[in-house]
C-alpha cells in the first residue's frame, strides 16, 4: 500500500482512477438502492447490480424485471419502483418522438415475470393482462398487470403450502373430499367481495380457521373415506382458475380509454 | 423473519450482512488489480467479485485476515479446504498437525498454525501433537473451531470459572450437601486434589451459564437447541469432549451449511470439483493398514 502511494510519477492516483471510471458515483447509487430496497441476500443484489452496469448492455425489459423484483410488493419501495421500470421501458430508441409502453415490450415483461408459474397458468393470465402490440399502454393498465403476476406467484406459493398440509401422507396426492370442500370455500368467499366492503370482512369470517376446520370435518365424515385423490397440479390449476377469475380484463378496460397511441399521432 | 431487515437501521442492515467488508474489499481488490490491468471495466469487475462471494469461492488464496473477517468466508474458506482435500479422506490417510497445517497454508499463506493447533485438541483431547487424525474428523473440528472461534473462547472462560468454582476447597464442602444431590455418583472423597477433581463440569450449570451467553452475545453461536441436546445426554462434561459433541452434532454443521453429512462426505458426486492440489506431503505418508476403506470403489 505504502510503496503504492509513495510512486508519484504513476500515470493515476487510486483516487483519480475511481473518480474516472465512475466507480464511486457507482457505489453510492448501489448503496442506496440497497438501503432503500433492502434485498434478502446484498451480496447477490451487488453482483447484479455491477452485471446491470457493465458494458454488456442488458435490454430495457431486463432492467425493468430486475427494479421491479427488487423488493416485495408490499413494501413502499416497490411504488417507486414500479414507476421507475415503467419510465425504462418508455424510452423508445428507434422511434423518434414516440414515447410509451407498447403492447409488445408489456407482454414481454409480464412473459417474463410469469417464467416461473405453470405454462397452463401463465397463459391463462396473460391472456387476460395482456394488451394488443400496437396500443400504448398507460401506466394504471401496467401496474395492475405487473401486480396481478406478483400476487399469482404469492398465492400459487400458499396453494402450495395449503396443498402440502392436506397431504398427509407426503405422497403427492391428498384426499379429493378435503381440497374440493377448501377450494369451493375460497372460491365463495372470493366471489362475494363485490362493491360492497363489508363482504371482504364476512369472506374472512368465513375463511376464519374454526369455519374452515368444521367443514372439513364435515366433508370427511359424510363422504365416509373416498380414497379419490387429488395431485398438486390439479389442485393448482383449479385454485388458479379461482385467482383468474378475479383479474380484471384490460382488453375490456382499454376499450373505454381512448387509445393514447392515437392521441400523440 | 423475512421483514425483520426492514425494522433495523440501514447501519445495521449493512452491518449484519457485512456489506461495508465486501465493498471495501472489492474496491481494494480493484486497485489492485489495476496495476496490472489499467484497462480494466470496474463493473464487469465488481460483477465477478460479487458473484464469486456469492458462491462461496472468493476465499481461495486470500490473506488470514479476510478469511476470517466474516461468518461468510469462514464457512466458504471450509468449504474450500473440503472440497480441495476431500481425497485425502477418501484415500483413508492420517495426517498430524503440521501437515495439516501446509495444507491450509496451501490455501492460505499466512494461516495460523495456533488455529490448526486448537482444533487438533478438541480431536485429540490433549497435547499429543503428533497423533494423526482422520480427515472427516478434523474437517468437522476445524470447521468448529473457525467459524465459530469467539465463541469457544467464551465458553472456555466459562467453563474455567466453573471448573475454579468446584475446585476452591470452599466449594468442595458445599457441594456434596447442595448441588450434587440429583447426582448418581458417589463422591470418594469429601477434598478431592485438584488433578483428581471430578471430570469436566456439571452439565446442567453449564448449560445455562452457556445459555446467558449467547443471548448477550454479538458473535454466531450454535442454536441453542443443540446446546441443549449435547448438554442433556451427560451429567458431567468435560471442555473438549463438549466441544467433540458439538463438532460431530449434525444439526451444529446443518446450521452452518456448507459440509454435507458426515456419511456424504466423501462422494465424488459434486460437480464443481476443484482439481485437487498436489499435497506437499509424500515421505511421511503413513497408510494405516486396517484403517478406513474408500466408500466407493469405481470401476
Amino acid at each position: 500500500m505504502a510503496a503504492r502511494l509513495r510512486d508519484a510519477d504513476r500515470p493515476e492516483s487510486n483516487r483519480e482512477f475511481l473518480e474516472r471510471t465512475n466507480v464511486s458515483s457507482q457505489i453510492r447509487d448501489a448503496l442506496s438502492k440497497m438501503i432503500e430496497n433492502r434485498p434478502e441476500d446484498p451480496v447477490l443484489y451487488l453482483a447484479e447490480y455491477f452485471e446491470g452496469i457493465s458494458d454488456n448492455k442488458p435490454s430495457k425489459v431486463t432492467k425493468a424485471y430486475q427494479r421491479i423484483l427488487l423488493t416485495h410488493y408490499t413494501r413502499p419501495a416497490f411504488e417507486t419502483n414500479a414507476v421507475a421500470a415503467y419510465d425504462t421501458l418508455c424510452t423508445q430508441s428507434g422511434i423518434k418522438g414516440c414515447n410509451g409502453l407498447t403492447g409488445s415490450v408489456y407482454t414481454e415483461l409480464l412473459a417474463m415475470l410469469s417464467r416461473d408459474i405453470s405454462s397452463v397458468i401463465s397463459e391463462k393470465l396473460l391472456k387476460k393482462t395482456q394488451c394488443r402490440d400496437y396500443e400504448v399502454v398507460p401506466y394504471d393498465v401496467y401496474f395492475s398487470g405487473v401486480l396481478a403476476c406478483l400476487v399469482l406467484k404469492d398465492y400459487i406459493k400458499e396453494a402450495q403450502s395449503l396443498f402440502n398440509e392436506f397431504d398427509i401422507s407426503k405422497s403427492g396426492h391428498a384426499n379429493r373430499e378435503l381440497c374440493d370442500a377448501a377450494l369451493n370455500l375460497l372460491d365463495e368467499s372470493v366471489t362475494m367481495t363485490t362493491s360492497n366492503p363489508v363482504s371482504i370482512l364476512e369472506a374472512g369470517v368465513k375463511l376464519s380457521p374454526d369455519k374452515l376446520c368444521r367443514l372439513l370435518s364435515q366433508s370427511v365424515s359424510v363422504k365416509q373415506r373416498n380414497t379419490s385423490t387429488i395431485t398438486w397440479e390439479e389442485f393448482m390449476l383449479i385454485s388458479a382458475d379461482i385467482f383468474l377469475k378475479k383479474v380484471p380484463s384490460t382488453t375490456r378496460c382499454l376499450k373505454d380509454v381512448p387509445l393514447v397511441s392515437s392521441f400523440k399521432e | 423473519m423475512s421483514s425483520e431487515r426492514f425494522s433495523v437501521s440501514a447501519e445495521g442492515y449493512l452491518a449484519k450482512h457485512q456489506v461495508l467488508v465486501y465493498l471495501e474489499d472489492a474496491i481494494s481488490q480493484l486497485l489492485d488489480h489495476k496495476e496490472d490491468n489499467p484497462k480494466v471495466n470496474p463493473a464487469k469487475f465488481f460483477h465477478d467479485y460479487f458473484t464469486s462471494i456469492h458462491q462461496g469461492n472468493h476465499t481461495l488464496f486470500r490473506e488470514y485476515s479476510f478469511i476470517r473477517s466474516t461468518a461468510h468466508n469462514r464457512s466458504s474458506f471450509t468449504r474450500t479446504f473440503w472440497k480441495c482435500y476431500k481425497h485425502i479422506g477418501k484415500n483413508g490417510d492420517l495426517l498430524n498437525v503440521k501437515e495439516y497445517h501446509s495444507l491450509l497454508c496451501l490455501l492460505c499463506p499466512d494461516f495460523p498454525f495456533d488455529l490448526v493447533q486448537k482444533t487438533a485438541r478438541i480431536i485429540l483431547m490433549d497435547d499429543a501433537m503428533d497423533c494423526l487424525m482422520s480427515f472427516s474428523d478434523f474437517l468437522y473440528a476445524f470447521q468448529l473451531q473457525f467459524y465459530y472461534e469467539e465463541f469457544l473462547q467464551d465458553c472456555y472462560k466459562i467453563y474455567e470459572k466453573l471448573m475454579q468454582a468446584t475446585r476452591s476447597p470452599r466449594e468442595t464442602v458445599v457441594v456434596p450437601s447442595s448441588s450434587s444431590s440429583p447426582r448418581q455418583k458417589k463422591q470418594q472423597t469429601p477434598l478431592p486434589p485438584p488433578e483428581q477433581s471430578p471430570e469436566g463440569v456439571d452439565c446442567l450449570q453449564f448449560y445455562e451459564s452457556l445459555l446467558q451467553l449467547c443471548s448477550v452475545t454479538d458473535c454466531s453461536h450454535p442454536k441453542t437447541n443443540s446446546l441443549k441436546d449435547i448438554l442433556h445426554n451427560s451429567n458431567r462434561v468435560s471442555f473438549y469432549g463438549f466441544l467433540m459433541a458439538l463438532a460431530k452434532n449434525e444439526s451444529v454443521n446443518a446450521c452452518i451449511g456448507v459440509l454435507p453429512t458426515k456419511a456424504a462426505i466423501m462422494d465424488d458426486t459434486d460437480p464443481e470439483h476443484i482439481v485437487p492440489i498436489v499435497t506437499p506431503r509424500s515421505k511421511s505418508a503413513k497408510p494405516v493398514l486396517g484403517g478406513r476403506t474408500p466408500r466407493h470403489i469405481k470401476h
